[in-house]
């Protein structure tokens, strides 16, 4: 990518996409929106209203029916080997289910180093493995966790090697989906806190999967209300979220149960 | 003058323990909880406190290889005591069950109009024609619509929530005096979750049905629970009346709870309060309060002493620290 493609061109556009499973009707109809690079985007909407497919779409897993996606103004159907490879460099994924996403027969050592043994056989051995440990730390976890495998560890210690991996790459992008809904609540803050933090120390681009508004409201500043296959509402997320104008969203911000604030109190003695 | 009412269920110094391997891990440790007719408790905690336990092995629906022990009563019936026959009237009958998975009670070849009226047969409560009408009754009760038509159907051409909804008329078939209420809404989405929230009120004013509902989700159990039991490391942490919980928590643990979840009107300039560390190892407890290694409050008694719990006012709490008195 030379600087001068970056400049105005978003790191991705979707224009008129449409989406369809094989036999199926048209699961993602008239999508139009784009993502400029540094920016974070959230995406919620009813279970089935084609939040993942959509993400699926974006990073060329599914066929198009119509429309397109351009990368860096370069469509996703005129991909040659060389751009496939690099869209799976700068785009990396986090998945919903931490242990799912993990292959269960490698150590997180190697999980770790996979990665950059693919994309950066220009790196020595010791300067993998010294990303690796540097990795492990930013994403919060102990060198001891190396050796062990997947079902070792707990969910979020899987998810923050999930974590960990998507990131070794210092990917443009990083994609995911429902990140933390798999999570017990008290992981799921910390989860949180770290995409906040490694987003904003690497300025990657986020586009995040939440039906979660209020982790949606924590992680983006943009926000795409999703319903039935098609955007309903998309904007700045402090106004989509404070004043929303579309029924739906009005409906999912209604439905969010939350409890009534307590007063504040000094913990620690 | 009235006595006071015995409560529906009532469990002392209940205990759940497991063999495994070599270890001996107790995933209830000495609870006593009560719910009383018509009211709804919420049970409230991470994953692997023992909620699920707590409710499911009064009635032997906890693992096979279980001791349980303490006492468990419904009604005044000692359930520890009861043969397997007689548990099975009172499963369906006098209690319902939900689970997060809808699929874990209903069958995937049946018709959802086989089988409530199979349900309804069972239990005696109604055959044939009448038990077909009672089905659809049933279905229009739990917010299902066009009943007539879902009664044809499989599982499997349902939603999710239309599946949940239909695993809850199936819990609710026979009227009975208490549901259990596992996880009910976790794998639906928000909408969803607030439709069959709202619904579980509506039978709740009824006055009729008591619900113990089990959730990871403060903000789930505080819409319809009166009262909250919060465990921690297979114990009650602490309890009270869920809006003094809510609203001023003595427990850290509580407060850690309420204070972690992401909120709409949150400050968005301060970071989440996450709570630090995991969820202890059932087979490898801290040792004085299971709670310590996490709570900013612990020192040195917190770590050799297990913490009671104690009443004070409306809630009782199990802490040498707690937030409030
Ligand atoms: N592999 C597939 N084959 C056929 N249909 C599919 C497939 N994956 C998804 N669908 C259908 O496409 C639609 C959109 O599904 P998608 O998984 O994108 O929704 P979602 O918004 O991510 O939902 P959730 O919140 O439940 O994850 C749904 O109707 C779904 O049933
Ligand atoms: S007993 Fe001690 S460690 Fe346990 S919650 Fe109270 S203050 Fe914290
Ligand atoms: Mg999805």
């Amino acid at each position: 990518m030379t600087a001068v493609t970056q400049g105005a061109t978003p790191l991705v556009a979707v224009e008129g996409l449409a989406v369809r499973y094989r036999g199926s009707p048209e699961v993602l109809r008239e999508i139009r929106f784009s993502v400029a690079a540094g920016d974070t985007v959230g995406i919620c909407g009813e279970s089935g209203s084609g939040k993942s497919t959509l993400l699926r779409a974006l990073l060329g897993l599914v066929p198009i029916a119509r429309g397109t996606v351009r990368w860096h103004g370069r469509e996703l159907a005129g991909f040659r080997a060389a751009d496939w490879s690099r869209l799976r460099r700068c785009a990396q994924l986090v998945f919903q289910d931490p242990f799912a996403s993990l292959d269960p027969r490698m150590r997180i050592a190697a999980i770790l180093a996979e990665p950059l043994d693919v994309h950066r056989s220009d790196l020595d051995r010791p300067a993998r493995q010294a990303r690796v440990a540097a990795q492990l730390t930013r994403v919060g976890l102990d060198a001891n966790v190396l050796t062990r495998f997947p079902h070792e560890l707990s969910g979020g210690q899987c998810q923050r090697v999930g974590i960990a991996r998507a990131m070794i790459l210092e990917p443009e992008v990083l994609v995911c989906d429902e990140p933390v809904s798999a999570l017990d609540v008290s992981i799921q803050a910390q989860i949180i806190g770290l995409l906040a933090t490694l987003q904003r120390e690497a300025g990657t681009t986020l586009i995040l999967v939440s039906h979660n508004l209020a982790v949606v409201r924590r992680l983006c500043r943009r926000v795409i209300v999703m319903q039935g296959g098609r955007i309903v509402e998309e904007g700045e997320a402090k106004d989509v979220l404070s004043a929303p104008r579309h029924a739906y969203t009005r409906q999912l911000l209604a439905s969010i149960p939350e409890v009534p604030r307590s007063p504040p109190v000094a913990q620690g003695s | 003058m009235p006595s006071i009412p015995a409560p529906l269920l009532e469990l002392r110094r209940f205990f759940v323990r497991f063999r495994a391997g070599g270890d001996s891990i107790e995933a209830v440790a000495g609870v006593t909880l009560t719910v009383a007719r018509g009211e709804c408790i919420g049970i409230v905690g991470e994953s692997g406190a023992g909620k699920s336990q707590l409710l499911l092995a009064p009635f032997r629906l906890a693992a096979s290889r279980a001791e349980v022990g303490g006492e468990a009563m419904l009604a005044g019936q000692d359930l520890l005591a009861l043969e397997e026959r007689a548990l099975d009237r009172i499963r369906g009958a006098h209690v319902g069950f939900v689970f997060q998975d809808p699929m874990s009670t209903l069958t995937p070849h049946r018709t959802i109009g086989a089988q409530l009226v199979e349900v309804l047969e069972h239990h005696g409560r109604a055959r044939g024609a009448s038990a077909r009408a009672s089905a659809q009754a049933l279905l229009a009760r739990a917010g299902i619509d066009a009943p007539a038509r879902r009664i044809g159907q499989y599982p499997h051409e349902l939603s999710g929530g239309q599946r949940q909804r239909v695993a809850i008329a199936l819990a609710l078939a026979c009227e009975p005096e208490l549901l259990i209420a596992d996880e009910p809404t976790t794998a639906l989405d928000v909408t969803v979750q607030a439709g069959i929230l709202a619904m579980l009120d509506g039978e709740k004013h009824t006055g009729r049905l008591a619900i113990a509902l089990v959730s990871h989700d403060f903000g789930v159990v505080s819409r319809l629970a009166q009262r909250v039991y919060v465990m921690y490391a297979g114990r009650i942490v602490e309890q009270g009346p869920t809006d003094v919980l809510t609203r001023s928590p003595a427990h850290p643990y509580t407060a850690a709870l309420l204070a972690c979840i992401p909120r709409m009107d949150d400050p968005l300039e301060m970071p989440l309060e996450a709570i630090p560390g995991q969820p202890p190892d059932p087979r490898a407890l801290p040792t004085g309060c299971a709670f310590h290694p996490r709570c900013p409050r612990a020192d040195e008694r917190c770590r050799t002493e297990v913490p009671v719990l104690a009443p004070g006012g409306a809630r009782a709490v199990a802490c040498h620290h707690p937030l409030r008195s």
